[in-house]
C-alpha cells in the first residue's frame, strides 16, 4: 500500500481548531519493521523536557559535591523550576573492573541516582546513601520520583580526564566513536521500590507530567553531573596545570544508554499510550505535510538538515552489520534526496515530496525525511507536546452484540487473523521473566525452559483465538451481548477489553507476531527510544542497543541564554554548515 | 506486583488484572485491600478459575452463583453484565450469590460509573448489610455499613443496580430492593469526599505492606519466574 493511498485505515486528525488533516493508514504505521525504522523528531520527550528547561530557565544548581581526589562520594543539585524544587542525588563509587556490566543483572555501578522532590536534609540523605546505591535491593520512599544508575565509558573518562589535567582539551576525533562519559543502565519510575506512583508526578509535579519527562531529566541530569566529575578529577589530579573543559565539548558529549528487552514488553502492556504518541507523531506529519507552506527557504532549510542528518549518520560508530548498511544506504539516498531537491526547487507540496520518498526510498529514509520535515514547522507541531498523555482505562464495551466485535475483529486485526498459527515458526518463540532480577528474556519454543511460565505478550494469537470463540459462539448460540460472552469464556475477558479499547483509537495495536521464531525485538526498542528522542542506535544484537542521549543538546550553563532548538541530529562541532553552536577546535 | 501474585497463582490474565486492581482499590482507599486478600488467599489459591454460572437470565436482568468466589476476582464480571443490561429508560439489576470479600464491589460499581451509569448495590455478608451509591461519571461512592437484622441469608449476596442518568423516577428506584443510603442505623459512613481523600493520601505517601503479606505475595509472584541457566542469560542478549 502508497504512503497516502485511501484506504478503510486512513483516519482524520480530528482536534478543536485543527484543519482536518489525513493521517497514514495503521496498516502502515503500525508495521512493526516501520516503527523500528523511526528517528528522533520536534516532539519526543527529550526534545520537549529541553525546551521547556530553556524557556522556562530551570535553575540548577550545585549544592553539595563532595567528592575524593578519585571522584568518588557524593553530589547533590538544587532544580528550580516555576513550579516547584528538586533535588537530584548522586553517589560515585569505585567498580572493580570485572564487576561493571551493562546487564540488569549487575549489582555495581559506577554511579547511582535519585531524582527527589524537594529540598534534602541529612537525615533523607543518609536514607537515599543507604539505598539508592542498592537500586533495586533497596527502598526508597514517595518522595523519589526516578532511580537510576550508570556505569562509565572508561576508555573516554580516562582520556578526557587526562586531557584536561594536561591542559589540552579533548579531540573531537577521539571522542566521535563514543559520545558520552556515562551509560545510563536503568531508569526506573511509576513507583517502582516504594517510589512516587505516576499517579501523584502527574497530578503533583506539572514539570514532570509528562510521559517519561521524569525520566529524560534524570538522564540529562546523570550527563551534567559526568561533565563536571571530569572537570574535577582533572583539577585534582594536576592542580597547577589542568584545564576546565570547553563548554562546545561539553554539548557534543550526550549521555550513553543501554537498553535491552525490558522495554519491549512496556509497548505490548502500554498500547493506548503507544498509539498516542504514534497518532500525535502523524499528526504533526500530517499538519506539515498538508499546511506547510512550501518556499525557497523552507527547501533550503530542509537541505540543510537533509545535510546535517547525513553527517551524524556517517559519525555513528556501529559494529553491527545490518545496522551499518542501514545507515550507508540512507546516506546514500539522502544524497539522491538533494539531488532530487536540486532538480525539483518547483516543488509544489510536501504531500508531492513525500509520496515520491514512498516510491522511491527505504522506510529509514522516508521516516528520517518525515522527522526532517517537522522540524520546518514549528508552529504546526509543538503545541501537540501536551497531548502525549491518555488515561490507561481498558474497559469491556458489555453492551456491545458479538456480531459487531466480530466485524471489528476482522477490520482492525485483518493483521492478526492474517498469521498462519499451525505454523511452527508463528510460535517459534516465547518471552519470560528470569529470576535474576525479572529481566525480560527469549525463548526458544520447545527448546528453553520456561514456556509454562511465558509472558502473556502474544496479542495476535489471543485475538485469533478470540475471534474463533465468538464465530463458534454465534453459530451454536446466535448473537448475544459481549459481557455475556465474556461470562461463559472468562479466559477472553482480557483480550476482549484490549480488542474494543483498542479499536476505537486511530492506530490500535502494534502489528506483530512476537511469538515468531525471527521476532526482532530491537524495532520494539528502536520504537520507544525514537520518542524518547536518542540517537546513533547501536544495536548488538537482536535484543539489545547502545544509543546516545541529549547529544548536542544545551548543557546547564546554557540556561537563560538565547536558545535555538536546533541540536536535533547532532554532528561534530565545525562539520555542518547549519551548526549554531560555538565550534572553537579542541585541538 | 499483585498481578504477578495472581499471574503465579494461576489466573487467566483478564482475572489476574481484575483481582489485582479491586484490592489496589480497596487498600488505597482504606478498605483494607492487602488485609482481604491475605484473608482470601486460601479461596484465592483454590479458585484459580473464574466459574460464575448463569443461575436465571430475564430481560434486564440476571442472577449469578458465584461459588463462594471472591468479589476481588468477579466484582468486574457483575460490573459488566449489569451495564449490558441498562436499557436507555430501564435498570440493569444483577444478583450475585454465595460471593465473598463483597467490599470488592465498590472498584466494579466505579468502573459503572466511568461508563456513565448511576449504581446502586447492597450486600449482606451475615455480619453487615452495606450500601453503596455511585453517580454516573463520579470517581468516588457512598458508602455505608449496617448491621445485620432479621434473617441472616444462607451465604453472602449482593444486588447491584445501574441505570442511565434520567432513566428513572426516584419513586422507580424503591422497587429495586435496595435501601436508600442515610438511614440512622447506619454504624460506618464513607463519603465521596473522604474517598478522594484517602485516595489522594495514599497517593501522595504511597502504601506501606507487613513483611508477611509481602512474603506471601512475593511466594507466589515468583511462580512466574524462570530459573536463570547461562544459555537464559543468552536470551537477553549477551
Amino acid at each position: 500500500m502508497s504512503a497516502h493511498s485511501a484506504s478503510p485505515e486512513s483516519r482524520s486528525a480530528a482536534r478543536p481548531g485543527d484543519t482536518r488533516s489525513t493521517l497514514r493508514p495503521a496498516a502502515e504505521v503500525m508495521d512493526l519493521p516501520r516503527l523500528g525504522s523511526l528517528y528522533p523528531f520536534r516532539l519526543s520527550f527529550m526534545r520537549v523536557l529541553v525546551r521547556r528547561i530553556m524557556s522556562e530557565k530551570w535553575r540548577i544548581e550545585r549544592t553539595l559535591f563532595e567528592l575524593d581526589s578519585e571522584g568518588y562520594g557524593t553530589a547533590i543539585y538544587e532544580i528550580g523550576t516555576p513550579n516547584g524544587i528538586y533535588s537530584f542525588v548522586a553517589f560515585a563509587h569505585y567498580v572493580e573492573p570485572e564487576r561493571r556490566s551493562d546487564r540488569v543483572i549487575a549489582d555495581r555501578w559506577d554511579m547511582t541516582a535519585t531524582l527527589c522532590e524537594g529540598r534534602v536534609d541529612d537525615e533523607h540523605l543518609t536514607m537515599l546513601r543507604e539505598n539508592v546505591p542498592l537500586q533495586e535491593a533497596g527502598r526508597i520512599d514517595a518522595r523519589s520520583i526516578v532511580l537510576s544508575r550508570a556505569n562509565k565509558s572508561v576508555r573516554n573518562f580516562e582520556y578526557v580526564v587526562n586531557e584536561l589535567a594536561s591542559g589540552r582539551q579533548p579531540s573531537y576525533e577521539n571522542l566521535a566513536k563514543v559520545g558520552y562519559l556515562y551509560r545510563t543502565t536503568a531508569v526506573y519510575g511509576s513507583g517502582k521500590f516504594g517510589m512516587a506512583d505516576w499517579r501523584k508526578v502527574r497530578s503533583r509535579h506539572k514539570d514532570f507530567g509528562r510521559p517519561f519527562a521524569a525520566e529524560m531529566f534524570m538522564c540529562y541530569m546523570i550527563r551534567q553531573f559526568s561533565l563536571e566529575q571530569v572537570d574535577h578529577l582533572a583539577q585534582r589530579r594536576a592542580p597547577g596545570s589542568a584545564v576546565a573543559m570547553q563548554d562546545s565539548i561539553k554539548r557534543y558529549f550526550g549521555i550513553g544508554n543501554a537498553t535491552g528487552l525490558g522495554m519491549a514488553p512496556f509497548l505490548v502492556h502500554h498500547p493506548l499510550l503507544i498509539a498516542r504518541w504514534v497518532e500525535i507523531r502523524e499528526t504533526a506529519l500530517a499538519r506539515v505535510v498538508e499546511h506547510g507552506a512550501v518556499n525557497p527557504d523552507y527547501v533550503a532549510t530542509l537541505t540543510v538538515l537533509v545535510t546535517k542528518a547525513m553527517q551524524h549518520l556517517r559519525e555513528i560508530a556501529t559494529d553491527n552489520v545490518e545496522q551499518h548498511a542501514l545507515n550507508v544506504t540512507t546516506i546514500e539516498q539522502l544524497g539522491v534526496v538533494l539531488s532530487w531537491i536540486e532538480s525539483n526547487q518547483d516543488i509544489s507540496s510536501w504531500q508531492f515530496f513525500v509520496d515520491h520518498a514512498a516510491r522511491h526510498w527505504g522506510i529509514e529514509t522516508q521516516e528520517l525525511l518525515h522527522s526532517l520535515l517537522m522540524e520546518l514547522y514549528p508552529e504546526l507541531t509543538d503545541d501537540l507536546e501536551d497531548q502525549m498523555c491518555v488515561d490507561e482505562q481498558y474497559s469491556l464495551v458489555p453492551d456491545e452484540l458479538l456480531s459487531k466485535l466480530k466485524d471489528d475483529i476482522e477490520t482492525h486485526y485483518g493483521w492478526a487473523l492474517a498469521i498462519d498459527f499451525s505454523s511452527v515458526a508463528s510460535q517459534g518463540s516465547f518471552w519470560y521473566r528470569s529470576r535474576e532480577k525479572l529481566e525480560p528474556r527469549l525463548g526458544q519454543s520447545n527448546v528453553d525452559a520456561g514456556e509454562d511460565k511465558a509472558m502473556r505478550l502474544d496479542v495476535a494469537r489471543s485475538v485469533r483465538r478470540c475471534h474463533d470463540l465468538i464465530a463458534s459462539h454465534i453459530a451454536e448460540h446466535g448473537d448475544c451481548r459481549v459481557a455475556l460472552f465474556a461470562l461463559r469464556q472468562p479466559a477472553m475477558r482480557s483480550i476482549l477489553r484490549r480488542i474494543q479499547t483498542m479499536s476505537r483509537t486511530t492506530y490500535g495495536d502494534i502489528h506483530a507476531n512476537l511469538m515468531d521464531i525471527d521476532v526482532f525485538p530491537i524495532h520494539l526498542l528502536r520504537c520507544k527510544l525514537s520518542f524518547f528522542g536518542v540517537s546513533k542506535f547501536d544495536p548488538r544484537s537482536r535484543m539489545w542497543v547502545r544509543n546516545t542521549m541529549f547529544q548536542g543538546a544545551p548543557i546547564a550553563a546554557d540556561i537563560g541564554d538565547p536558545f535555538a532548538d536546533d541540536w536535533c541530529f547532532p554532528v561534530m562541532p565545525g562539520r555542518n554548515e547549519g551548526e549554531t553552536h560555538d565550534s572553537g577546535s579542541a585541538d | 506486583m499483585l498481578k504477578r501474585s495472581f499471574e503465579g497463582l494461576g489466573f487467566n490474565q483478564g482475572d489476574y488484572e481484575d483481582t489485582a486492581s479491586a484490592a489496589l482499590w480497596l487498600e488505597c482507599h482504606g478498605l483494607g485491600g492487602l488485609d482481604t486478600v491475605r484473608r482470601a488467599w486460601p479461596r484465592l489459591q483454590k479458585h484459580t478459575q473464574l466459574s460464575v454460572a448463569l443461575v436465571t437470565e430475564s430481560p434486564g436482568s440476571a442472577v449469578l452463583d458465584a461459588g463462594n468466589a471472591s468479589a476481588l476476582i468477579c466484582g468486574q464480571i457483575v460490573a459488566d453484565l449489569v451495564c449490558s443490561y441498562a436499557g436507555p429508560a430501564s435498570t440493569g439489576r444483577v444478583e450475585l450469590r454465595s460471593c465473598l470479600d463483597c467490599d470488592a464491589i465498590l472498584p466494579a460499581m466505579v468502573s459503572c460509573a466511568g461508563r456513565g451509569f448511576n449504581v446502586l448495590a447492597q450486600w449482606n455478608d451475615q455480619r453487615f448489610v452495606c450500601l453503596a451509591q455511585i453517580d454516573a461519571h463520579a470517581a468516588y461512592p457512598l458508602f455505608e455499613r449496617y448491621p445485620a437484622t432479621g434473617a441472616v441469608p444462607e451465604t453472602p449476596s449482593a444486588l447491584v443496580v445501574a441505570w442511565r442518568p434520567g432513566a428513572l423516577a426516584a419513586q422507580d428506584l424503591a422497587e429495586t430492593g435496595i435501601a436508600a443510603p442515610g438511614n440512622a442505623a447506619c454504624q460506618a459512613r464513607i463519603t465521596p469526599d473522604e474517598f478522594r481523600d484517602r485516595y489522594d493520601g495514599a497517593v501522595m505517601h504511597g502504601l506501606s505492606i507487613d513483611t508477611s503479606t509481602l512474603a506471601i505475595l512475593t511466594a507466589a509472584a515468583d511462580n512466574v519466574l524462570v530459573e536463570a541457566t547461562e544459555r537464559s542469560r543468552q536470551g537477553a542478549g549477551e
